[in-house]
């Protein structure tokens, strides 16, 4: 890619957040973090097993969450946690053990364990209603859960490499799968049928079989559905994220890291979209690997504001932003590092 | 969404053809109804309790309401239009109202409030009951040997039950001037005792109307604002046994014991969407004689009794279930000019309540023997292309001509430079949700039942 393309990518900088506190969560990695669904509570998963609870996220006196409760019972880390989008009580957990726990927050206790995925689970989503649970793993299968009973209503397994992400759209009738072996399947969520698969690639416009050898496919680390459910966004290993018009199979939008360089090509990192700023377009906020969480304009492609985190030596890059969530269109975004650090932004 | 990505052939079928799904978790069903948005399906069990299950998700079920619940069998259940309450009718005697709100509370269920709200009890057991489409405090019931009554249970310590008439208009008017009546009082006494209701609906949308059944076959029209009958007219000597009003209003079916089906155009009147058409009685009067039978469905050759009919919501199509152990199917009408389309099979025994699931296009019924739900539903065939992007699924061999630049080889920097130069001029909306789904149905938010977790 030319230099000058990216010239004026990231020319100004607005200040769009302000840095409300940041503090250590683990001291290992901190996987992914989420804000209830009513805004009051703030939960973290770590390598080192744990799913930590913090009430609190804005405090008047600028101190940081204060931890509530911390849920103990994985035996190895935690991939990735989901709170149940109708009872803020309620929290799910993904793990290397093999096992995908419920806990009720309230009383500190696992209610759930759902078992059925032969290796590391990646990834976990909840439908809009709370009662299916959608889980990825790196045994390439994708399972729905019947929540309210415990059991796996399908298993999903079109992939042949792991899982790494899954994405819902608003009505809750596509899943979107995102996988290492660089394909984006669409899932029926009622039949479990496949509806459609994007994939990019160096050799064509958007489409080739996986299985060509000299196509090389590109792991695809992140999904995300648009507000509207009509785009997907996706995170790939190549350092771009793109987002695509999955009916007509077409990548509508490039996004790429502060001065055309890559967002992250080694950690999966989160995105997730930004809609209630006074900035005239919609906003993209994403983790990355060594720039802190970069923020992009969705029409003019341009990063228009970047979040440093801490590194963990002076002089050295931030430290790489492992997941990133927002609360109310974007009004709180809080962001966990791959060295245990939480920060909390409030837009300005 | 995901219709917008199956075969297009398949979303425009316009009723469903094969047995996808039975449900049989937790006892046997009577009755059964979805709510508007069909994303639900409460289903009445004999033992009293109701199960809810979740439709868009292979029918798991999300709820059990069996604290306070009936202590006979259900015979009735009627959502609210916002899918929050469901009233629910039994041999019990009782009527009861449930805000579904309440169900799976994680507090012990000696600690949690009951999820009956209103419970309204009567002289007898109640035949079925319908919420008013836009209160869901208030709604009529047909009761067993009994006149209908309309029910206003706003107030919980003030339930204002209304008892409507059953005698059609003009015997009453009759008996006020006294000179066409028949002039020996005790006879005439007999014959109003034998007379009763034995269903009664209210019209859609506005809920203006409310129509009632009679065992001797006449149709009433009672006004919901005064609670008056406004007009009666008689359409069979014998039983009416449902009356079933399309989603749009525009058709009536009224199912009798004479074994025939009755289908009726509606006056437009009857269902206004808006208040301002509300002016003068007078205008009204005028237009009662509108009521004409379109078609008349029966089965000629075994002379089958339907158990139960339904409309699809614009009236298109009509399907009923038949009474006896010979026949054990659910036939679908068009209405138009009334001729049968489809005859659902699959179930292997006799099938009583029929409901449609308008957004789903899926027919549910209940049977009798085992007491299953039994669904029907359009299946979608799978595309196999759809799981390799450049395949293509083609009906017959073609002759493949070659692309005039398809072996060109590209720089792979100018590739990736001209798209780039593509996306600038796109526009992406992120924001904007469809307001209709491909089958032509309002996107609306629907109340969501709370899930039981631990």
């Amino acid at each position: 890619m030319t230099e000058d393309t990216y010239d004026d990518n990231t020319s100004i900088l607005e200040n769009v957040y302000a840095l409300k506190s940041s503090f250590v969560d683990s001291q290992q990695s901190t996987n992914t973090i989420r804000i209830s669904p009513d805004g009051l509570k703030l939960a973290t998963c770590s390598s080192d097993g744990s799913v930590r609870i913090y009430g609190d996220i804005l405090s008047k006196d600028g101190s940081p969450p204060k931890l509530v409760t911390t849920l103990l019972g994985h035996s190895k880390g935690v991939s990735c946690i989901e709170f149940s989008p109708v009872n803020s009580n309620i929290i799910a957990s993904c793990s290397d053990d093999l096992t995908i726990r419920i806990w009720s927050i309230s009383k500190s206790k696992c209610v759930k364990i759902l078992q059925k995925h032969t290796y590391h689970i990646t990834t976990i989503k909840f439908n809009s209603k709370g009662n299916l649970l959608i889980s990825g793993s790196a045994d390439e299968n994708i399972t729905i859960w019947d929540v309210s009973n415990s059991k796996p209503i399908k298993t999903l397994a079109a992939h042949s490499d792991p899982i790494s992400s899954i994405a819902l759209t608003p009505d809750n009738s596509i899943i979107v799968s995102a996988s290492y072996d660089g394909l984006m399947r669409l899932f029926d969520t009622e039949s479990g049928q496949c509806l459609k698969t994007l994939t990019y690639n160096s050799s064509s416009y958007g489409t080739a079989t996986a299985s060509t050898n000299d196509v090389v496919n590109v792991p695809i680390t992140n999904v995300e559905c648009t507000p509207n459910g009509k785009y997907i966004l996706s995170s790939s290993l190549d350092g771009t994220i793109r987002l695509w018009n999955y009916m007509d199979n077409k990548v509508v939008k490039t996004y790429v890291g502060v001065d055309g360089g890559k967002v992250c090509e080694k950690f999966s990192c989160g995105a997730k979209f930004i809609t209630g700023s006074s900035h005239p377009n919609p906003l993209i906020a994403s983790g990355s690997d060594s720039s802190g969480v970069l923020i992009w304009d969705v029409q003019s492609k341009r990063i228009i504001s970047r979040l440093d985190t801490p590194s963990e030596e002076s002089n050295s890059n931030p430290s790489t932003v492992l997941d990133i969530d927002v609360y109310d269109q974007g009004k709180i975004l809080v962001c966990c590092t791959r060295d245990g650090t939480v920060q909390v932004y409030e837009m300005i | 969404m995901n219709l917008s990505l199956q075969d297009p052939f398949a979303v425009a079928k316009e009723f469903p053809e094969s047995l996808t799904q039975t449900l049989s978790a937790g006892g046997h069903s009577v009755v059964i109804q979805f709510n508007s948005r069909g994303d639900y399906l409460a289903s009445g069990l004999t033992d009293g309790s109701i199960i809810i299950y979740d439709i868009s998700s292979n029918a798991g079920v999300i709820a059990h309401l069996k604290k306070d619940r009936h202590s006979r069998p259900v015979t009735s259940i009627s959502w609210s239009s916002c899918g929050r309450y469901i009233l629910s009718t039994s041999q019990d005697w009782t009527c009861k109202l449930w805000d579904l709100s309440k169900v799976n509370s994680e507090r012990d269920d000696f600690a949690a409030s009951s999820a009956v709200i209103r419970n309204v009890k009567f002289d007898g057991p109640i035949w079925s009951a319908v919420l008013h489409p836009r209160n869901h405090f208030i709604f009529v019931a047909s009761l067993f040997e009994d006149h209908p009554v309309h029910v206003d249970a706003e107030d919980e310590h003030n339930v204002v039950i209304t008892r409507l008439q059953t005698q059609p208009r003009e015997i009453i008017q009759g008996e006020d001037n006294s000179e066409s009546a028949t002039p020996e009082p005790e006879s005439k006494k007999k014959k109003v005792e034998k007379h009763v209701t034995l269903a009664t609906t209210f019209t859609p949308n506005l809920g203006l109307y409310i129509l009632t059944g009679t065992s001797k076959g006449w149709l009433n029209i009672i006004s919901s604002k005064t609670l008056e009958t406004v007009h009666s007219i008689k359409f069979t000597n014998s039983n009416i046994k449902n009356l079933v009003i399309s989603p749009n209003g525009r058709k009536l079916a009224i199912n009798s014991s004479d074994r025939i089906i009755r289908q009726i155009i509606l006056p437009d009147f009857l269902n206004r969407r808006n208040d301002e058409d509300l002016n003068g009685e007078e205008k009204v009067e005028e237009e009662w004689d509108e009521f004409e039978v379109e078609h008349k469905y029966q089965d000629l050759i075994n002379r089958l009794q339907w158990n139960s009919v339904v409309f699809n919501h614009n009236a298109e199509f009509l399907v009923a279930s038949t009474f006896g152990q010979s026949s054990q199917d659910l036939y679908v009408w068009e209405t138009s000019m009334g001729s049968l389309v489809k005859i659902l099979e699959g179930s292997n025994e006799e099938l009583i309540d029929v409901k449609w699931n308008y957004s789903k296009c899926m027919i549910g019924s209940t049977g009798l023997d085992s007491g299953y739900v039994y669904l029907w539903s359009i299946q979608f065939p799978q595309k196999w292309s759809a799981l390799a992007p450049d395949f293509v699924e083609i009906e017959e061999n073609i002759e493949y001509d070659e692309k005039e630049d398809e072996f060109d080889i590209i720089d792979d920097q100018v590739l990736v430079q001209k798209r780039l130069e593509e996306e600038e001029d796109l526009v992406v909306d992120i924001l904007t949700m469809e307001k209709y789904d491909a089958r032509g149905f309002d996107i609306e938010e629907s109340f969501i039942i709370p899930v039981k977790y631990d």
